[in-house]
């Protein structure tokens, strides 16, 4: 048995199979959970190298909006890096207000927040003047004085405003940071209000990104459910498709003719999804095949799924006890090159004439190709294919076409494979979630709500 | 016995009426007028926002000479227009293949609009695995990127001081034949809020119109289609500028027109894919019409 | 003009070399044949040393060879380490050990690419159903909208007919389509009725994707015939 990562047979002693599975749930469990890690402080003297990646795209600071109404806090991330000039001498009074500063919450630590909540203003105010001062260590041995370099962020805005809420980025983590406000009248400014103190921090947990670990923590719960569900032997129902009624009449009609089976699974390698779907589906079609005793080929283009396939043809001949009918040149490889196969399975059909053709698996350009000269040979032919590009072809050239998801179902339905069982029917599940979700927000919308859409937002 | 030969046409015949309807509007130089879309306008509206704010275009030239008739047409462009602007441009690649298409786009657009490289646009070359270059360039350029196609150390480059991640570039645009696009919007669109547009084959453009309808894509070249709407757009504007006379009167007649033949290449395609899809029409009209008639005919019998 | 540029027919040795096996791949539209097969084989072969020679020289060289070796910078050593097990898929004894890397790969694409797909193909487009937004992603308008419908009363015409309609069409689609893929159930009653519309939508869309196809491979074909009329015989 070849041994591959998702064999069921233990690979002589220790498998990875549980830990590979764990380390995947965990860390796709875990990570929507975590803002980006704490940044390291920065103790370089240099301008930040490395920009915080939640930060938005630094802009020329607009002037401030006209609304009432609270305004998500505006980004500002045009730090200078050298010292500025020292402001203007005071001519007015400090102005009046609520100063705030605090850590911006859900980043890596490089961002406070600044609300300015002004009171009171002479009526010859035109404007607000933040600065932001943060002392940044200077790099260098322990024993070397050096002076700190002070980062200053200023900006001034418009007094048009009840409520001013800021975001400076491009900060270093763990260095407090003084802020302070002016008011503005024409070339006038007031003396500093007094200093506020922020000290960015990283965050372990962006609670932004709730929406999306609790989607996946339902996902990933009905994935187990159903897994386990179908592994203890419960009965999860699938409905029949299509394509799969006309598989016993296909090999039948095969057998009648007494001409052959013709069976491609597919191109791509034995860790595509269709791949295994397509030899889940080998395994009842080799049954069939042995029990009316009709010829079956199976041309392969990857060497491991060759040596799969021969196993599963082999296997399923032995079930049905007709080993003697089994034929190891019936499983064979012809070339890993994609218009090669494609050529040698034309010139099999056009050779053989086989009565039925199944085309189950990943395909590509080659699709049309094979299709097209079995169609001219008057077989009955049933594809199945997940990729969506070549199902256009498989429909216009073949009696049956088994498209996108049909197929896991279809090898859900025909295999024994619990985790392929288990997997369509959380699928299923999902399926029905979304669409609850999309007719709530439809009718939330025609009242007016935005709510449910701002859950789904993406996260900042 | 008529009907039955017009569904059984000798595919041989098919082939040479196709041949033909693709040779012949080529030698008779068919010259059709092109209508630009919303989806290619989004793209060329975006660009001409970026200049004068200092934000770089990131062009991920993502394709091999497999699908360069339909994308390096459109990937030319988008470099022309950006040079034309004076907007700096960035191009990468995340295939080894792309490596020959960005040299060649790049140079070609970059000796027209005399556009000096490491000044206005860097070639920072090839990088794998794609998305630790999608997710590193949201960090730093120059770690993902060491040194340029040209092995210039990243970190000696005045244009990648200024220009350090997603946050100074204005626009990103993925030119593939893949499925790579799609991997941008997940990781620089929805993770960084980078604005993203794609340049993908017609194979694919299907596949992305539900992006662009929750404006995840700020817009898509859909094929030689697209890229033949793209050069429209830039004609026009440097018709109204007036500045591809001025160019070409500083060149040589040979190099005017090499690069004349050169910004209509999409066009050019565009007119002989007209004819045949029109020949292909009329094949599928020919074939149901037969196919009906031969069902009413057995219907009767 | 120089003699080359003004010869009937191309002088330059890789134009001709690219022509030839231009038409050697064509030459599979009569049948397979040797020449095919080697312009096939040839291509394999040069994409894949192409390939390998650039990640030797653009990804090994500057990243692993400068880092770690010349510059050593040790954290490289790990992720080195890890690389390197994959080798072992060259002995068949311990083939086990690349599960390692293979399993570290896996973890940390699903990792991250896990909650980006859920939120750019799942939370996006399921609000995109009902909501229209712009590209910063705050809501603009319902899909479905009265307002709408009102519209097309006051001022009918196939625009605003098309404008009202758009909604409540394209919920239609996302529902039905995705019933006609729930397969928990038996397709009887409503639930074949919404499979039966949404397999017209699969049509609908597999038509264009059709259609987009052919528009693709025929520009691929006029690419080539430009280039062997062009380039090469100089008729164009």
């Amino acid at each position: 048995m070849t041994r591959t990562l998702f064999s069921q047979q233990p690979s002589g002693g220790f498998t990875a199979q549980p830990l590979l599975w764990s380390v995947i749930l965990v860390l796709a469990l875990a990570t929507p959970l975590y803002a980006e890690a704490p940044a390291a402080t920065d103790s370089s003297a240099a301008p930040p190298a490395s920009a915080g990646s939640a930060a938005s795209p630094a802009s020329p600071p607009p002037a401030a909006p006209d609304t009432s109404a609270r305004q998500p806090a505006l980004r500002y991330s045009s730090v200078t890096p050298e010292a500025a000039a020292p402001p203007p001498m005071p001519l007015l009074p400090p102005p009046t207000g609520i100063l705030s500063a605090e850590d911006a919450p859900n980043d890596a630590g490089k961002a406070i927040l600044v609300t300015w909540r002004p009171q009171s203003a002479p009526d010859d105010l035109t404007g607000y003047r933040l600065r932001a001062e943060q002392l940044k260590p200077a790099a260098g041995k322990a024993n070397e004085e050096k002076p700190a370099t002070p980062y200053v962020f200023e900006h001034s805005w418009p007094a048009n405003q009840e409520e001013y809420r800021i975001v400076i980025e491009k900060l270093v983590p763990g260095v407090a940071v003084n802020v302070s406000v002016q008011a503005v009248a024409g070339d006038r400014y007031s003396e500093p209000s007094p200093v506020q103190i922020a000290v960015p921090k990283g965050n372990w947990f962006h609670t932004g990104k709730i929406p999306v670990g609790l989607a996946l923590a339902v996902f990933i719960g009905f994935l187990l459910i159903f897994v386990q569900k179908s592994r203890s032997g419960a009965k999860l129902f699938v409905r029949k498709i299509a394509g799969l009624e006309a598989v016993e009449d296909a090999v039948g009609r095969a057998t009648e003719m007494g001409r052959s089976i013709l069976y491609v699974p597919g191109l791509s390698s034995i860790s595509d999804v269709a791949t295994i779907a397509s030899l889940s589906i080998l395994a009842p079609v080799a049954r069939k095949a042995a029990t009316y005793a009709t010829k079956l080929i199976v041309p392969n283009r990857d060497p491991i799924v060759f040596t799969v396939a021969r196993e599963v043809v082999k296997t399923s001949f032995n079930q049905v006890g007709r080993p003697d009918l089994y034929d190891d040149n019936s499983v064979f490889f012809i070339t890993d090159s994609q218009f090669g196969f494609a050529a040698a399975v034309d010139g099999i059909i056009v050779r053989e004439r086989p009565a039925t053709n199944f085309f189950l698996g990943m395909f590509w350009a080659e699709s049309l190709v094979m299709a097209e000269t079995g169609a001219a040979t008057g077989a009955i032919q049933i594809a199945g294919t997940d990729a969506v590009n070549q199902i256009p072809f498989f429909i216009v050239s073949c009696d049956y076409t088994l498209m996108g998801e049909e197929l896991y179902a279809a090898s859900a339905y025909l295999g024994t494979e619990p985790i392929l069982l288990g997997t369509l029917k959380a699928q299923d599940a999902v399926k029905l979630l979304i669409l609850g979700v999309i007719i709530l927000g439809v009718v939330t919308s025609l009242v007016g709500s935005t709510a449910l859409f701002d859950i789904l937002r993406p996260p900042q | 016995m008529k009907l039955k030969a017009l569904l059984n046409i000798d595919r041989r015949i098919i082939y040479l009426i196709m041949l033909l309807s693709v040779i012949i509007p080529l030698v008779a130089k068919l010259d059709l007028p092109t209508k630009v879309t919303s989806e290619v306008e989004s793209i060329f509206n975006a660009i001409e926002a970026l200049q004068g704010t200092g934000k770089a275009v990131l062009i991920s030239i993502d394709y091999d000479p497999s699908t360069a008739p339909e994308l390096h047409p459109m990937s030319k462009a988008v470099m022309r227009h950006a040079m034309l602007r004076r907007i700096p441009v960035l191009g990468i690649t995340l295939l080894p293949q792309g490596i020959g298409m960005g040299v060649d786009a790049l140079g070609t657009t970059a000796r027209e609009y005399g556009a000096k490289s490491l000044e206005d646009y860097v070639f920072l070359g090839f990088q794998t695995p794609p998305l630790s270059v999608m997710l590193g360039l949201g960090e730093d350029i120059r770690r993902v990127f060491p040194e340029t196609y040209d092995k210039v150390p990243t970190d000696t480059i005045p244009l990648l001081e200024r220009i350090k991640n997603y946050d100074d570039i204005g626009l990103t645009i993925s030119i593939s034949g893949t499925s790579i696009p799609m991997s941008w919007v997940a990781t620089a669109g929805t993770r960084f809020n980078q604005p993203v547009a794609a340049g993908v084959t017609a194979v694919s453009a299907a596949d992305l119109y539900p992006f662009l309808q929750t404006n995840q894509l700020v817009g898509m070249m859909g094929g030689v289609k697209g890229g033949a709407e793209y050069e429209e757009l830039l004609d026009r504007l440097e018709a109204r500028l007036g500045t591809a006379e001025q160019r070409f009167a500083a060149m040589t007649a040979e190099d005017a027109a090499m690069y004349k033949t050169d910004r209509y290449m999409a066009r050019q395609i565009m007119n002989p894919q007209s004819i045949a899809h029109l020949t292909i029409i009329a094949f599928v009209l020919l074939g149901n019409v037969g196919y009906l008639l031969t069902e009413r005919g057995r219907k009767r019998g | 003009m120089t003699a080359s540029a003004t010869a009937w027919i191309s002088t330059d040795l890789w134009v001709w070399v690219a022509a030839i096996m231009t038409l050697a791949i064509f030459s599979f539209l009569y049948r397979d044949n040797p020449l095919y097969k080697f312009a096939e084989h040839l291509f394999v072969g040069v994409s894949v040393g192409y390939a390998i020679a650039v990640s030797w020289d653009r990804v090994f060289l500057p990243k692993i060879w400068t880092g770690l070796v010349l510059h050593r910078q040790w954290s490289m050593l790990p992720p080195v380490i890890l690389g390197l097990l994959y080798i072992s898929f060259f002995f068949p004894r311990y083939t086990w050990i690349a599960r390692y890397p293979i399993s570290f790969m896996m973890g940390f694409s699903a990792g991250v690419a896990l909650p980006l797909t859920v939120v750019t193909d799942i939370f996006i487009q399921t609000r995109g159903t009902f909501y229209e937004s712009n590209a910063a992603g705050d809501p603009l308008a319902p899909i479905i909208s009265v307002a709408k419908f009102q519209e097309f009363a006051a001022h009918p015409g196939v625009l605003s007919a098309l404008n009202a309609l758009y909604g409540p069409l394209l919920l239609l689609g996302v529902v039905c389509v995705m019933l006609f893929f729930y397969f928990s159930h038996e397709q009887k009653g409503p639930l074949k009725v919404a499979g039966m519309v949404g397999m017209v939508y699969l049509m609908i869309g597999f038509g264009a994707s059709f259609g987009y196809t052919v528009m693709a491979r025929l520009s691929l074909l006029i690419g080539r015939i430009q280039f062997l009329l062009g380039e090469w015989l100089r008729v164009l």
